[in-house]
């Protein structure tokens, strides 16, 4: 996306938030449209919970909606919606211990993958397993990882947000943030270590 | 093996989020060393995998993208909602506190307005109770001003007279201060601007009259006529008045005190035959205001 393209998106974004009317679905429709893929993947990753993201985002935009007057333009609308949906997921994570502890994934990766994939309707391709299971591995390094710093690394790795944007939306500072990727990456390379030394492609 | 520093820097510069001259440095580490080029290909490789993996997450099925469009609107309408209610809450606050402080404006008017009619009426009613009841104790009197404390009930009272045809009395209760007017025929009690009559007639001009006329032996042959008698330790000065009016002074062997009321008004009257014009001291100088006579 280039950066013209981004303001423009942005410009769109406030205008539709503050401006809004409660008889113009539309505009709703429009604005919560634009970020609900990136909202859900967003909390999903930190919650690990499809479900319960749903529910965090939808209290997202209700809490955003909730108190627009209090907010100005200060950073991008998208960066104010992660920071709200962070301390949503955090919230929820505390109140019900939804994230599912590292024994947990531990015992999930000790049972074969090919055996858990299937689709019912019979053996998976090699090459759809082996992405299965390295999309696993991921899954299960990025699940040690605190939820600050799983939501760090997804808004960088995914999102591509530049280290500022990522400290605005999880409300920390840049060296905060350069170490959570830093370390984020580790987890995840060291998992992943019999790929990289066997130089398979991991995509 | 890197060090955790220089694996951070890398980290980092695959970001793009070092400074230029970092960025150089990292560029000539990865030139010399084969050991930093392996850990940042290993960086980029996984790097690359989250994204892949991201990728794969967040694709959607068939179900799961048809379902979106259902989760949107739910989400879009609760947005809509509350901020309809907060709209409708915000109008409704306005109007409360617009209400509100209409209502505390009047309230304040109001407490305003009695407060002003209640310290003119207490002020009227102070005077009238210190006529009524208080007692005073004279304290100094000089040429033209006069000062009096009164120890009464509600604390110590300061009353200062200054002299003049209009004379312009002025008390301070411990509370408020007070003025009024006395002058020939009135007495007016003054409430800041205000100015309302406490007496029509001041009978203290009437006694005053009186005793002078006493004092001359000469009566004034038209309101007062005076008689001395002296017998034993006491004297006396009978007044004459109009409508057949009788007051009578009793003075002991010192010229003093006598009580007299004259018009419902008690006055306590001193003789000092040898001061001349000053033959007489009237201790209730401030007029119209009585003075118990059990408390002389």
């Amino acid at each position: 996306m280039e950066p013209n393209d981004a303001t423009t998106d942005d410009d769109r974004d406030w205008e539709l938030f503050l401006q809004a009317d409660p008889g113009d679905q539309n505009a709703f429709r429009e604005l919560v449209g634009r970020h609900f893929r990136a909202a859900i993947g967003f909390c999903t990753q930190v919650l690990n919970d499809p479900q319960l993201a749903e529910d965090v985002v939808q209290k997202g935009f209700v809490k955003l909606f909730g108190a627009r007057d209090r907010y100005s333009r200060q950073a991008r609308f998208r960066t104010l919606l992660f920071r709200v949906l962070l301390r949503l997921c955090i919230n929820e994570l505390q109140r019900k211990k939804v994230a599912r502890p590292f024994t947990d994934l531990e015992d999930e990766e000790s049972e074969p993958i090919q055996s858990r994939i299937k689709d019912g309707r019979g053996e998976l391709p090699e090459e759809e397993v082996e992405r299965k299971e390295l999309g696993e591995m991921i899954r299960a390094a990025v699940m040690t990882l605190n939820p600050k710093h799983r939501a760090a690394l997804y808004l960088r790795e995914y999102e591509q947000l530049a280290y500022a944007d990522v400290a605005t939306a999880l409300d920390a500072t840049l060296s905060e943030v350069k170490i959570w990727i830093h370390r984020g990456r580790q987890a995840v390379q060291q998992r992943l270590r019999p790929y990289l030394e066997r130089g398979e492609r991991v995509r | 093996m890197i060090d955790s520093e220089l694996s951070s820097k890398l980290s980092a510069y695959l970001d793009g989020e070092l400074s230029e001259e970092d960025s150089r440095n990292v560029e000539e580490i990865l030139r010399n060393n084969a050991q930093a080029r392996a850990a940042f290909e290993d960086l980029r490789r996984t790097s690359a995998a989250m994204r892949g993996f991201y990728d794969v997450e967040n694709d959607l099925d068939e179900a799961s993208s048809s379902r979106e469009a259902e989760v949107v609107e739910r989400i879009s309408r609760a947005s809509a909602r509350v901020v309809a209610v907060r709209s409708h809450r915000g109008r409704r606050m306005f109007l409360w506190v617009g209400g509100f402080l209409l209502l505390a404006t009047l309230l304040v008017w109001g407490l305003r307005r009695l407060e002003r009619s209640r310290s003119v009426g207490e002020m009227l009613r102070g005077v009238l109770e210190l006529m009524e009841s208080d007692h005073y104790e004279l304290s100094s009197r000089t040429a033209g001003e006069s000062e009096l404390w009164q120890v009464g009930p509600r604390g110590r009272f300061h009353l200062r007279r200054v002299g003049g045809a209009g004379i312009l009395h002025e008390g301070f209760d411990g509370r408020r201060t007070w003025r009024y007017v006395e002058g020939d025929r009135k007495v007016i009690l003054l409430s800041g601007e205000a100015a309302r009559v406490v007496r029509e007639e001041n009978p203290w001009k009437r006694l005053e009259a009186a005793l002078w006329a006493a004092v001359d032996e000469e009566g004034n042959g038209e309101t007062w006529i005076a008689e001395s008698e002296s017998g034993g330790e006491r004297e006396t000065i009978v007044l004459r008045g109009p409508s057949g009016k009788r007051i009578e002074l009793s003075f002991d062997a010192e010229g003093g005190p006598a009580a007299v009321t004259l018009d419902g008004v008690a006055y306590v009257v001193t003789r000092r035959p040898a001061l001349g014009d000053e033959a007489f001291t009237w201790e209730t100088w401030a007029p119209g205001i009585p003075v118990e006579e059990a408390a002389r």
